[in-house]
């Protein structure tokens, strides 16, 4: 019998249908992955199945949760059984130390002293965090929290787990981790999950079922294997698929030999797949070791920063940034890598002068620098996008107008203008594809939207150089790729970007220079291709499946160009 | 981690009777013994940064009270002409330094009590009978550090924004003072949101909380009560018999020579010790 059904279910808000005619059912024991674009519903689609959770509309069909519908479950049950992780570890913490935290919701449930303490000596085990337990949360990475969270809703012996983009403000290393948590909790308990998730590639081979989410209904919901097959060709869809996937997908099309195999959804397939058409795919040799002076097109371009012997630290016992040296040019597009707290955040601040080196000197020649924090959040402080993007021109006129002591009628007409945007600014709001969003709060917007606000906002000013701290995070495929276009399109007109990022494809695709930080230094500082073709590692998907043909090929256009895919 | 683990509604009780001795007994030698013990005490339990800062603050409210009382108060029978017939009594300088010394001599205790018992612990004692006081207190202490360090990110954005433009002066620097502020809010208010679903999604307010801390009565619990009663009493009987207090009004019946060397003085003595004695003890594994 199914534990979640949804039957007929429709969501309406503000006279919107947010959900339409959804009928799914999720058994006992099954890993169900849900993937849409941003705004296609996923997350009011899980919220709907925590009582407490529910948005407010008007909502036709019902949900059951064990035959029971949602509406009537008790509070306790409801809180025991079904576990909700949000999106951004941070927020959901409520409590100060670890063992307070994990402690909360069984405390909130009224369990007697002994049991608590019984559950979270159990748990906490099982996840590792034992030897956390009295640490301040405040102290701890953003895998950790994520997993005190996850704990903290285990505690409760939930039997369904929803999770609302979990590893999204995660590095690839933690999110592994943590995913790799969720699958032994699905195979050792047998505990039912639903996920959503833009990156697909750590993921897809955990799912048993995927549903593929769309303007509010379900376009296609099947066991992963059926669903390859089905979104093969659909437009927005096969961005969602695992690049081994892909790949797979186009080499059967070439090779009738692989008529009859399965798709490959994880690397251990895919190799396996390979290994069979062996002979007939050809063999390239791995490219020496070019270095960035040979063929960059910026290479003798102006230096714009140069920075020399680089030294950074909050106290003398840990140094983050140990002698670094090296220069920014005119027009390049450089990507950061580097595992988390490996300084990248640090490095790019000194870059843009929030923070002072400790030692060593930054040359920079007589630019603006615009930077963009991780949380867009932090940059907006107005109540509509309009005037977050005019403010700037109004105060500087007035300003002027003061200056030269012109306060007077004149000045009435400078303020009107204030709130106007100028032509600039409306271009940009157009290239960006955000016009509709200009009466809107800015806290109203999603991730990917006020990114791209907080870039306009920070373009009005014409920098000459861009610093961006991890745009590419919680992003869906196709925003991603849209983003990376219009920052490909700024960098053309002569704006140097700079940039953090986890999500080396995303690096790969699309700068030319990729730096790789390590134990406070930079490691490597040349073409991506080059990093993650050394890399065996801390690389691509794709090239970890293609390294022993392609040993060069990085991205998925690599691999169609090399073997004509 | 500590070896000896007392629980927090005795070190409350003790610490409490000692707050009260410390304005009981205002004979010199019990007050120069006080504080030789709880400066001690401190020095075990640990000196933290701020202490010297903190010690200075002390005194210098304590010399404050000190001049101040004789000025208003005029008991006692010694008077001391200043200035034509104004005067102020012997008594009454004597009165303000020994409050001066016992409220310092609080606050030292209080320094120590600090140190002994965690927040969490009181909590603990709180969390029983006001259990949504507690986790509101918790939640508050999550939460400071968090808002301050998002206020520092900020600043430092508007700073750096400031400096790229030529926006100068008081009237600019208040504006984005005040943007600061509005971003922290409205940051902090979004995100609270989540918080408080996150609260609701497990079972905030469902029943009647209950707490995971747990402290048992030990013997060394049952040693500790019984120690402090024995010597509280016999301290408290010796304050009934006339010592370890000095009469100050009207007039001072002292003298430096009578040294108060009895059973009451060394009660109030080892009154002062245990936790001493405890401290040493949890050092003495180590070394």
């Amino acid at each position: 019998m199914a534990l979640v059904k949804f039957e007929d279910f429709s969501f309406i808000s503000s006279d919107k249908e947010i959900l339409s005619d959804i009928n799914i059912e999720v058994d006992e024991g099954e890993f169900v992955l849900i993937c849409g674009p941003s705004g296609s519903g996923k997350t009011t689609l899980l919220s709907h199945l925590k009582k407490e959770l529910r948005p407010n509309g008007k909502i036709k069909g019902k949900i059951l949760l064990d035959s029971v519908d949602i509406r009537d479950l008790d509070d306790t049950k409801s809180a025991t059984d079904v576990g909700f992780l949000f999106q951004n570890p941070d927020n959901q913490l409520v409590t100060d130390t670890v063992i307070q935290e994990v402690a909360f919701p069984l405390e909130n449930i009224g369990m007697e002293t002994e049991e608590i303490r019984n559950r979270i000596a159990e748990m906490t085990a099982f996840f590792g965090l034992d030897r956390l337990l009295y640490k301040n949360v405040n102290e701890l990475s953003g895998g950790e929290k994520q997993l005190v969270n996850l704990c903290s809703l285990l505690v409760l012996k939930p039997k369904l787990l929803l999770l609302d983009e979990p590893t999204s403000q995660l590095d690839p290393i933690a999110s592994y981790e943590f995913l790799t948590i969720l699958r032994r909790l699905n195979e050792e308990f047998s505990i039912t999950i639903m996920i959503n998730e833009h990156s697909v590639n750590n993921i897809f081979p955990f799912a048993d079922k995927v549903i593929f989410l769309n303007n509010g209904s379900v376009e296609y919901f099947h066991t992963k294997q059926d669903i390859i097959q089905e979104v093969a060709n659909d437009e927005v869809f096969k961005f969602y698929l695992p690049d081994v996937s892909k790949i797979s997908l186009l080499l059967r099309k070439k090779y009738p030999k692989l008529k009859d195999e399965k798709t490959a959804i994880s690397i251990r397939e895919g190799r396996k797949l390979l290994n069979k058409i062996a002979d007939e795919l050809e063999v390239f040799p791995k490219n020496t070791n070019k270095t960035l002076s040979e063929d960059c097109p910026y290479y003798n371009n102006e230096e714009l920063i140069k920075t020399n012997g680089l030294y950074f630290a909050y106290n003398k016992d840990n140094i983050i940034l140990k002698d670094i040296e090296f220069s920014i040019k005119q027009g390049e597009f450089i990507g950061i890598v580097g595992g988390n707290g490996s300084g990248k955040t640090t490095l790019i601040q000194l870059l843009a002068g929030l923070l002072k080196p400790v030692k060593g000197k930054i040359m920079r020649k007589d630019i603006k620098i615009a930077y963009l924090y991780q949380n867009p959040m932090i940059h907006f402080s107005k109540e509509t996008v309009k005037k977050e993007l005019s403010l700037d021109g109004e105060t500087e006129l007035n300003n002027k107008a003061k200056l030269k002591g012109r306060v007077g009628l004149n000045n009435k007409n400078q303020i009107n203008h204030g709130t106007r945007l100028n032509d600039e600014t409306r271009k940009l709001l157009k290239f960006f594809n955000i016009e509709h969003l200009i009466d809107q709060n800015p806290y109203d917007c999603s991730g990917g939207e006020q990114q791209k606000i907080a870039i306009i906002k920070s373009l009005i000013k014409k920098p000459d150089i861009l610093i961006l701290d991890e745009p590419s995070k919680g992003l869906d495929p196709i925003s991603k790729h849209n983003l990376a276009k219009e920052l490909q399109t700024l960098q053309s007109d002569d704006l140097t970007i700079v940039m953090t990022s986890h999500d080396l494809s995303f690096v790969a695709n699309y700068c030319h220079r990729c730096i790789m930080l390590f134990d406070g230094g930079i490691q490597v500082d040349n073409d991506p291709k080059e990093v993650f073709a050394e890399n065996n590692f801390y690389t691509t998907f794709v090239n970890r499946l293609v390294k022993d043909y392609i040993p060069n090929g990085v991205v998925l256009d690599d691999v169609k160009e090399k073997w004509n895919l | 981690m500590r070896m000896t683990k007392i629980h927090p509604i005795i070190y409350i009780l003790y610490y409490a009777i000692l707050i009260i001795f410390a304005f009981l007994f205002t004979n010199p030698y019990y007050s120069l013994t006080f504080a030789i013990c709880i400066l001690t005490l401190i020095g075990i339990q640990g000196i933290q940064k701020g202490f010297k800062g903190t010690i200075k603050g002390f005194i210098m409210m304590g010399v404050v009270i000190a001049i101040i009382n004789p000025l208003i108060s005029h008991q006692g029978a010694t008077r001391l002409y200043v200035w034509n017939n104004y005067f102020i009594t012997l008594e009454s300088v004597v009165y303000g330094i020994i409050l001066a010394f016992a409220l310092i001599l609080i606050l030292l205790t209080f320094t120590s009590f600090n140190k002994a018992v965690s927040y969490q612990d009181l909590l603990y004692i709180f969390s029983k009978k006001f259990p949504m006081a507690s986790i509101i207190i918790i939640m508050a202490l999550r939460f400071i550090p968090l808002l301050n360090r998002r206020l520092e990110e900020i600043n430092k954005l508007q700073d750096f924004e400031n400096e790229n433009s030529d926006k100068k002066g008081l009237i600019n620097k208040i504006k984005s003072i005040t943007d600061s502020l509005i971003v922290m809010i409205s940051w902090t208010l979004e995100e609270s949101m989540i918080t408080a679903k996150s609260m609701k999604a497990r079972g905030y307010k469902t029943t009647k909380r209950t707490s995971y801390l747990i402290y048992k009565i030990n013997r060394i619990d049952k040693i500790f009560t019984s120690f402090i009663i024995i010597t509280a009493i016999l301290a408290i009987l010796g304050l009934i018999y006339g010592d370890g207090r000095i009469n100050i009004y009207p007039t001072i019946t002292f003298s430096f020579n009578q040294f108060p060397l009895d059973i009451y003085y060394l009660s109030f003595l080892f009154l002062l010790l245990p936790l001493i004695y405890l401290e040493i003890k949890e050092e003495m594994i180590w070394h």
